[in-house]
């Protein structure tokens, strides 16, 4: 599903020494895996994430996502894959103000041209429990009721892998609760989840989890605490 | 992409953003506003000036006029046209039908109480059908008149409610600078002319009486020759001025005391002293329209750094460049359409209840639909901004890293 090898990326900025943001990184991500990327700020997570989201280019290295190798394909064929394949969770939600549910909801259906956007938008909606709130306004809705809506959003096009930046990380411990429920049932309807978090106790709920410090992976070990199959 | 997604989704934010949508769209409805008013101003009054010349000069008709002509000040010949002269050139040019004219000016006109100052001229008995204007009540001069020299007069439908108010003025008398004079007949109406002058407040008595009663003057101020071979005026006007110079023994070198006017030469000058209009006209919309060009290029501008997230959020969920520069570039051009026909509204709305009441009573414009090329170069422009006012916004977003812009 997911496999890095030797993957690296460094940041420059004038005047700045290069900061290795990951430093040859290797991993292989399953499918149907419920993975937790653990570790702390500035450790390179977030540069990972953007790298398996195909948001950002590594320096170096190989990233095969579904087979293909991703560094031959041109930004377009990154864009197809980002709609087709991957669905994104951000620690901020990102949902579009004065505008819906529904229509935050169908944005990815946009770009991947379905004539039944309507009736998608609206089962991802109810997927994660919100059908009584399609109208409303984004920022009419609690902090939980609007992550719930950015996970139907990545679900709606159904996406083989499912990357959670930090998805509690703006929630109390209640609303935390139900968003890790609702990635643990998604994970269980097979869909592959990438959990990115620093918080031990989320990471918990993984099958696995892989920590990572200063831009390289420390351990990465299944957790048995975790619900599921483990390898 | 989704057509009617997109549509529904360009449409709610334009919708929602209803102030920045106002503001986009302001220019580009005042441009086109101001366009259609001016093109279909200038193209009314271009048809009014083109009838107007088209009856005073038909294309089977020369008129010569003593003097320099009706564009040139002067007096230089003005009494150089004798009635000699006139009948020489009607024999010799092959014209079937003509017709002289003399100017006398305003007059004093009197009847029992009433007294005005009126335009007058002397005419003959064929200017019914050389000026193509009959009577609409009573009867034309006749050939009679002019022989006998008779005090008889037709009056402009002004003058007959001016000094008749409420009855019939024909057989009534009236004193042309104290001379008597009985009317006619009553002129048909022919409104005001392009200079805004009432066509209608005029006396015509014969030529005849005008030139040995009144005046005593052996000159006319002008002739309108008729032909019944329009391929006949070129060579004839050449005729009459062989004619003219010869009899007025004019030397080689120097200028005509008369003025040979044709209906190619009149059109030749109108569009002359038009052509000012055609080529400024379209530099002030040209110039309204770049303008709105810039303002939606900077509100765009502004509108897609405060959309960075927005943008970024797009690309991340597998929208491509082109996807982004369609959106944005589709937004400007619904604000565009839009705009352009309010503006065109506005213009239509403007042109019937402002502009066309004041050009009817200053020169007689009819008429003041816009054509449908006007319209068309309107949308057009309108288009052609929002295309070039939202190139720039667009490219900048399809530009935007995912990466960057979901900081």
């Amino acid at each position: 599903m997911i496999e890095l090898k030797e993957v690296a990326k460094t940041y420059r900025k004038a005047n700045e020494p290069p900061v290795k943001a990951i430093d040859r990184v290797s991993l292989k991500i399953e499918p149907g895996e419920l993975v937790a990327i653990l570790g702390p700020s500035g450790s390179g997570k977030s540069t990972l994430m953007n790298v398996i989201g195909l948001l950002d280019r590594p320096d170096s290295g190989e990233y095969t996502l579904n087979g293909q190798a991703v560094q031959a394909l041109n930004d377009d064929e990154l864009a197809g894959l980002r709609n087709r394949v991957l669905g994104f969770v951000f620690q901020s939600y990102h949902l579009l103000p004065r505008t819906t549910s529904l229509e935050n909801v169908q944005l990815p259906l946009l770009y991947a041209n379905r004539k039944d956007y309507k009736e998608r938008s609206a089962a991802a909606l109810a997927a994660v429990g919100l059908s009584d709130r399609m109208n409303h306004f984004a920022e009419e809705l609690s902090g939980g009721q609007q992550q719930r809506t950015a996970i139907a959003r990545a679900i709606v096009n159904e996406p083989s892998v499912l990357l959670a930046d930090e998805p509690t990380g703006n929630l109390d411990s209640v609303a935390s609760a139900e968003i890790v429920e609702l990635l643990k049932t998604l994970n269980a309807k097979g869909t592959t989840v990438v959990l990115i978090t620093h918080d031990h106790e989320v990471a918990k709920e993984a099958n696995r989890i892989i920590r990572i410090r200063d831009g390289a992976i420390e351990s990465d070990e299944p957790n048995v605490r975790g619900a599921g199959g483990v390898e | 992409m989704s057509p009617s997604l997109l549509f529904h989704t360009i449409w709610t934010r334009l919708w929602r953003y209803k102030a920045k949508t106002l503001f986009m769209g302001l220019g580009i409805m005042i441009a086109a506003l101001t366009t259609v008013v001016l093109l279909t101003i200038i193209g009314s009054v271009r048809a009014r000036f083109l009838v107007f010349i088209g009856h005073a000069f038909p294309s089977n008709s020369i008129t010569v006029m003593a003097g320099g002509g009706p564009m040139s000040p002067g007096t230089a010949g003005r009494k150089n046209l004798r009635l000699a002269d006139v009948e020489t050139v009607v024999g010799s040019s092959g014209a079937t039908e003509w017709d002289p004219l003399l100017i006398a000016g305003l007059r004093d006109v009197k009847r029992s109480g009433n007294a005005l100052r009126v335009g007058v001229g002397g005419y003959s008995d064929k200017a019914e059908s050389v000026r193509g204007q009959s009577v609409q009540e009573g009867e034309f001069l006749s050939a009679d008149d002019v022989r006998d020299r008779a005090h008889v007069a037709l009056i402009g439908a002004t003058t007959a409610e001016k000094l008749f108010p409420g009855e019939s003025p024909i057989g009534a008398e009236l004193f042309i600078d104290n001379v008597p004079f009985h009317v006619k007949g009553v002129l048909e109406a022919a409104g005001v002319d392009v200079h805004g002058n009432d066509q209608d407040n005029t006396i015509r008595v014969p030529y005849t009486t005008l030139m040995d009663h009144m005046l005593k003057v052996s000159y006319v101020s002008g002739v309108t020759l008729l032909f019944d071979d329009q391929s006949r005026i070129e060579a004839a006007s050449q005729e009459v001025t062989r004619i003219l110079r010869e009899r007025h023994q004019i030397g080689a070198g120097q200028k005509d005391d008369f003025t040979v006017i044709t209906a190619v030469i009149m059109h030749e000058m109108f569009e002359r002293a038009f052509r000012t209009f055609t080529i400024f006209i379209p530099l002030i919309a040209a110039t309204a329209f770049l303008i709105s060009a810039l303002v939606i290029m900077s509100i765009m501008q502004i509108s897609i750094k405060g959309r960075t997230q927005e943008i970024g959020l797009r690309k991340a969920l597998g929208a491509r460049s082109r996807d982004l520069q369609i959106q944005i570039l589709l937004e400007v051009l619904i604000v565009a359409v839009l705009a352009s026909a309010a503006g065109i509204l506005l213009a239509q709305i403007g042109i019937k209840t402002v502009a066309v009441p004041l050009l009817k009573a200053k020169m007689g414009v009819e008429q003041g639909n816009p054509s449908l090329m006007v319209l068309a170069i309107a949308l057009g422009a309108s288009l052609g901004t929002g295309l070039l006012g939202g190139f720039l916004p667009a490219r900048r977003a399809a530009k935007l890293k995912p990466v960057e812009a979901l900081k």
